[in-house]
């Protein structure tokens, strides 16, 4: 009796299972169907993935970073693929950093990278945020993992520069500038970091000749000149050093710059 | 005994002598203001330390700025402008090192 009963329950779900399934005559095999229902499902998520990551990107270009922040959060719940799925975790921790939340930025900025280490505007975001928070070993780390991945790369050799000198490692920061002289010779910026590395790193002579450098091609750079009043002042040319100070102080539209020129030129007139 | 004492002497000498030269070293007094004109040597970070973001299309896309910016072999488009062009500090100038 119990056999029987078990017999026409298992009859009774094997009707009902057929009347609900929609395949007709024509229909491919049931487990075929299944997967291109899931790839079907698959394909819709990265549509919206796709439009999110846009719709974020329209936001973020108007400046609308909380906005921005909804959307690329939504596209990363779907996990697109590749290179959508990096794509909107770099953009999340674009807008994170511009809020401040370095951290998180950083864990998005990490993520991003681990998905595709080529997206070279991850590495930069990632030393932005160790810059910011202070962790000076850690950006010359990651400038480093960038340049590697990208060697041709200027800004990947700048950052490398400008984190060693951030990090005291002035020898290190003079070579990364120094890498960078053929082909940007008449970038300003450059000649006044090499300078500053150098003057760090004890070598008076060479500073000078780029610091030098730097006010000649951007003659009203007051930091261009504030560097070489203190090439001067480390040198014992006193004058020298009075003159470059009272000429960045002119040139400043900078108040703590104008007030530190003060001070050291009345440090150097009290003697 | 006073041979002993004399070298023992002589090193404890010889250790103040050493210490002092390291501290002298390492403290070394800059010439007057250059404390103070330290904290005014910053270096100067690239105009865009952070890029833009990246559209759902873009990336491989010939209009990606920020992949073709990090990739670009000289600094043109890092420093579009003059340092004395900046006029207002940007956010993310760091204080000297």
């Amino acid at each position: 009796m119990k056999s029987l009963l078990g017999g026409l329950v298992i009859a009774a779900l094997a009707w009902g299972t057929a009347q609900a399934a929609p395949y007709g005559t024509e229909t491919p095999p049931p487990e075929l169907q299944r997967h291109d229902a899931i790839d079907t499902s698959r394909q819709a998520q990265m549509r919206l993935a796709f439009t999110e990551i846009n719709e974020g990107f329209a936001l973020y270009q108007r400046g609308e970073l909380t906005g921005a922040e909804r959307k690329f959060r939504a596209a990363i719940a779907r996990n697109p693929d590749e290179p959508q799925g990096s794509t909107a975790q770099y953009d999340l921790g674009l807008v994170l950093a511009r809020t401040g939340r370095y951290d998180e930025a950083a864990r998005a900025f990490d993520t991003a990278l681990g998905r595709d280490p080529g997206i070279l505007p991850a590495w930069l975001g990632l030393v932005y945020v160790d810059l910011r928070r202070g962790k000076y070993e850690e950006a010359q780390r990651d400038a480093r993992a960038m340049r590697a991945s990208a060697p041709s790369s200027a800004l990947a050799r700048y950052q490398e520069g400008y984190a060693a000198l951030l990090n005291r490692d002035y020898d290190l920061a003079a070579s990364a500038f120094a890498a960078l002289l053929p082909g940007n010779a008449s970038v300003a910026s450059l000649r006044y970091n090499l300078g500053l590395a150098l003057l760090r790193a004890g070598r008076i002579d060479d500073a000078r000749v780029e610091a030098q450098h730097a006010v000649a091609l951007a003659p009203t750079f007051a930091k261009g000149y504030f560097l070489l009043g203190s090439i001067a002042l480390r040198a014992g040319d006193r004058n020298g050093a009075e003159k470059a100070y009272a000429h960045a102080r002119a040139l400043t539209s900078d108040p703590s710059m104008r007030l530190l020129c003060d001070d050291v030129l009345h440090q150097l007139r009290a003697r | 005994m006073t041979r002993y004492l004399a070298l023992l002497a002589f090193l404890a000498a010889l250790l103040v002598a050493a210490v002092a030269f390291s501290a002298r070293a390492v403290t070394a007094p800059g010439p007057a203001g250059w404390e103070t004109a330290s904290r005014g040597l910053a270096p100067e970070p690239p105009n865009h330390a952070l890029l833009g973001p990246i559209s759902a299309g873009g990336r491989k896309a010939w209009d990606c700025w920020p992949q073709l910016e990090a990739e670009s072999p000289t600094l043109d488009p890092v420093f579009p402008q003059s340092p004395e062009e900046r006029t207002q500090p940007r956010s993310e100038d760091r204080p000297g090192p």
